[in-house]
């Protein structure tokens, strides 16, 4: 029984930190989002000149270090990589700009449901037909070949790389550039949004909590566990949201978020796709980075180079709707995605067999 | 009996190979050295009825499977 509740609890903990969060500063459905926290990240450390979307989001650093101390407690830290690093890469940075061409990760893509906001849910057939399309290619086949026990030094990089990150957030904060309107200007205090990322750390590495590997095994493996996670962030995130006064149902006047429905389903495709090829969506990623695995840090690198190409190059939607650059960019991203699932499906050679 | 190494593949790899494996081969030797992975296809043999044995040495968990 507890082990059946396990999930859905942690889907409950996710929207109720989320809407604590949203109520104690973050913008509007936005308690998390991987995508966004890393871009803000990224602009604070000046790699991006998008002055509305710049600060260190301290919940990103939790949810490594979470991630990190608890599997360094459980024995589990492991520090694994060499499979396909620069693909991953590569990957990483095309999932970003999806992910800013809808405006928010899987994680935000619920809790903006969550919130009321009806354009995230063209956003969710999108996502799930960009997970059918890695589906197919997996059941092809498709693979980025072995990783390998790496260097601890390549396992604790990031974590170490976060603290330091966390020292000039706290000491050094100079050193950096802040939001002062704009999305980057909204933020949680800093040791609520620290504390909720260690916790959402933790939890999501016991857990494994992915949002595209719960849709992508319900439809590979009928494995419907993970799902049970998603309802339940739904349900409590919009009933939280009602009691909050954060719920405002429809298209219209959604915060970060844009109503050009087929972009909005064209975005999170391109997500869902790149998660499934990845082996796991922007947030699992993060947490798998903190607990050594240094493809997923890769991965993670590969996000940020994708959201300063984004605000560099204008690929990123606001809340006016999607940039010629951006729809430009989506096909070339879309087009290395393909050109990745081809290659590692019908052109590999490696057998299994010892 | 066939060995079927399926260390270092990323999450849901080892699984697949796994199913697969398991539509031509009776019993098998099945290599992983996650425990994500170890704890999914133990998982799966179990949901299939078959007979499971498994060890960890090191970084590897062996599992034995066997129809019947």
């Amino acid at each position: 029984m507890v082990e059946k509740m396990r999930l859905p609890l942690v889907g409950a903990l996710t929207a109720i930190i989320s809407i604590v969060l949203v109520h104690f500063g973050n913008p509007a459905n936005m308690g998390f989002c991987i995508a966004c926290f890393l871009r803000d990240t990224a602009g604070a450390l000046g790699m991006h000149g998008a002055s509305a979307v710049q600060y260190v989001r301290p919940e990103v650093i939790g949810i490594i270090l979470g991630a990190l101390i608890v599997s360094l407690a459980r024995r589990e830290f492991a520090p694994k990589g060499g499979s396909a690093p620069v693909t991953r890469f590569v990957l990483g940075a095309c999932v970003m700009v999806g992910a800013l061409i809808f405006l928010g990760c899987p994680l935000r893509m619920l809790l903006r449901i969550a919130g009321g906001d009806l354009n995230a849910i063209i956003g969710l057939t999108g996502f799930v037909v960009g997970i059918l399309a890695g589906v197919f290619f997996l059941k092809k086949g498709y693979s980025l070949k072995r990783s390998y026990t790496v260097s601890k030094t390549d396992g604790f990089a990031l974590p170490v790389m976060s603290l330091l990150l966390l020292a000039a957030l706290i000491f050094f904060p100079a050193l950096l550039l802040f939001s002062e309107a704009g999305p980057g200007s909204m933020r949680a205090p800093m040791v609520m949004a620290l504390v909720a990322g260690l916790v959402m750390g933790g939890v999501g590495f016991v857990s494994r909590l992915c949002f595209a590997g719960g849709i992508r095994d319900s439809i590979f493996f009928k494995n419907f566990g993970m799902l049970s996670a998603f309802i339940a962030l739904l349900v409590v995130g919009i009933i939280g949201n009602l009691i909050a006064g954060q719920f405002n149902l429809g298209f219209e006047g959604q915060a970060v978020a844009h109503t050009e429905w087929l972009w909005n389903f064209l975005g999170l495709a391109l997500v869902g796709f790149g998660s499934v090829l990845l082996g796991g969506c922007p947030f699992r990623q993060v947490v798998l980075a903190g607990s050594g695995n240094s493809d997923s840090t890769v991965s993670v690198f590969g996000m940020i180079f994708g959201a300063v190409l984004a605000h560099n190059f204008t690929l990123a939607s606001s809340g006016a709707g999607t940039t010629p650059n951006g729809r430009v960019a989506f096909f070339i991203a879309a087009a290395i995605m393909v050109a990745v699932a081809v290659f590692n499906t019908f052109f590999k050679k490696e057998g299994a067999k010892a | 009996m066939t060995t079927i190494d399926a260390r270092g593949f990323s999450c849901p790899e080892p699984l697949i190979m796994l199913e697969s494996s398991l539509k031509t081969e009776s019993s098998l030797e099945f290599l992983v050295d996650s425990k994500n992975a170890w704890e999914n296809c133990l998982d799966f043999a179990k949901k299939q009825g078959l007979s499971v044995e498994t060890e960890k040495t090191d970084d590897t968990f062996r599992i034995r499977v066997k129809r019947g």
